[in-house]
């Protein structure tokens, strides 16, 4: 297998293309940009041979081509630690079913966490800490401020995600979106710009959604409070 | 929601700020930024919920601190505009 795996980065020149063990022998898959799958298949065909073992798991070995019509589903695991761009994809997929189960267990899980938390004082779970931020005295529990000073806003927002949230973290802001507002934010040097929560308000009407903004409806209270969040 | 006003939203944050309402012809949208974004205290409405209970935003009092953002946007725009 490390021969064969040689050989894959010898003729593509990248390492992308790994030998993956399955349970009846290996497969290797092409997400190489503008490498093309027929290109793929016959030159893998035509390296393939050569480089094979002879047996695997004591059976014989035969090579087949295969092609699947999705799309290679990924998640970057340092922006999106809870699997942001999986549930992103899911949303798309019409299937609200799963997503419905993914956030039932994600429940059920989050409860269990809670449950060991509080009974071994384990320290902060994700929910643990938003619950405590929101709660502190830059932010009075329950109402957030957008005016330094007292009675310039009390507005009753609603923010749209993906999923049932408790609490809407704005670090995870623009997970799932594509074009435009993910270049700006990529180019958004104050890094404070970076973490940010939109809501809408209505103005007598109701709230009238974006498509891309998730199917869950949260209502969120943005109220000035007696302290300041910043010192002008 | 979509233009590129970063200079503005650095500047209401600088003003101690923590974000802004913009209006739009049928509805209003309020912008979080920066560490009163992290978490905000939220309850889950389910699917289909389009806020027709809520009340109606009030319109926008206008500290001296707004006045000198806006006062800012106008400089800057001028600045863009020659």
């Amino acid at each position: 297998m490390t021969s064969l795996y040689a050989a894959v980065h010898a003729e593509f020149g990248t390492w992308d293309i790994a030998p993956g063990f399955t349970d009846a022998g290996a497969r290797l898959l092409n997400f190489v940009e503008g490498l093309s799958n027929a290109d793929f298949q016959q030159r893998m065909t035509r390296l393939y041979w050569p480089h094979s073992p002879t047996t695997f798991g004591g059976g014989s070995v035969t090579w087949r081509g295969f092609r699947s019509d999705g799309n290679y589903l990924s998640n970057n695991w340092q922006e999106n630690p809870n699997g942001e761009g999986y549930q992103a994809t899911i949303t798309g997929s019409g299937r609200p079913d799963i997503q419905a189960r993914a956030a039932g267990l994600r429940a059920r899980v989050a409860a269990v966490n809670k449950q060991f938390a509080d009974k071994y004082a384990w320290g902060s779970t994700q929910s643990g800490r938003a619950e405590r931020a929101a709660g502190d005295g830059r932010q009075g529990r329950g109402g957030v401020e957008l005016s330094p000073k007292q009675g310039q806003l009390n507005l009753v927002g609603v923010h749209y995600s993906a999923e049932p949230r408790e609490a809407i973290n704005g670090s995870y802001f623009g997970t799932g979106m594509k074009g435009a507002e993910v270049e700006r934010g990529a180019r958004r040097k104050d890094v404070r710009l970076k973490t940010r929560v939109y809501a809408y308000a209505s103005t007598g009407s109701g709230v009238y959604p974006e498509k891309y903004v998730g199917g869950q409806a949260h209502v969120v209270q943005l109220r000035t409070s007696t302290t300041p969040t910043a010192t002008p | 929601m979509g233009a590129d006003n970063t200079a503005f939203e650095t500047a209401v944050l600088d003003a101690g700020f923590a974000g802004y309402v913009v209006r739009t012809e049928r509805q209003a949208v309020a912008v979080v930024l920066g560490e009163a974004a992290s978490a905000v205290p939220a309850e889950n409405k389910g699917v289909n919920y389009r806020g027709a209970d809520l009340p109606a935003t009030p319109p926008a009092v206008l500290t001296e601190k707004a006045k000198a953002v806006q006062a800012f946007m106008r400089t800057r725009a001028c600045r863009l505009a020659r």
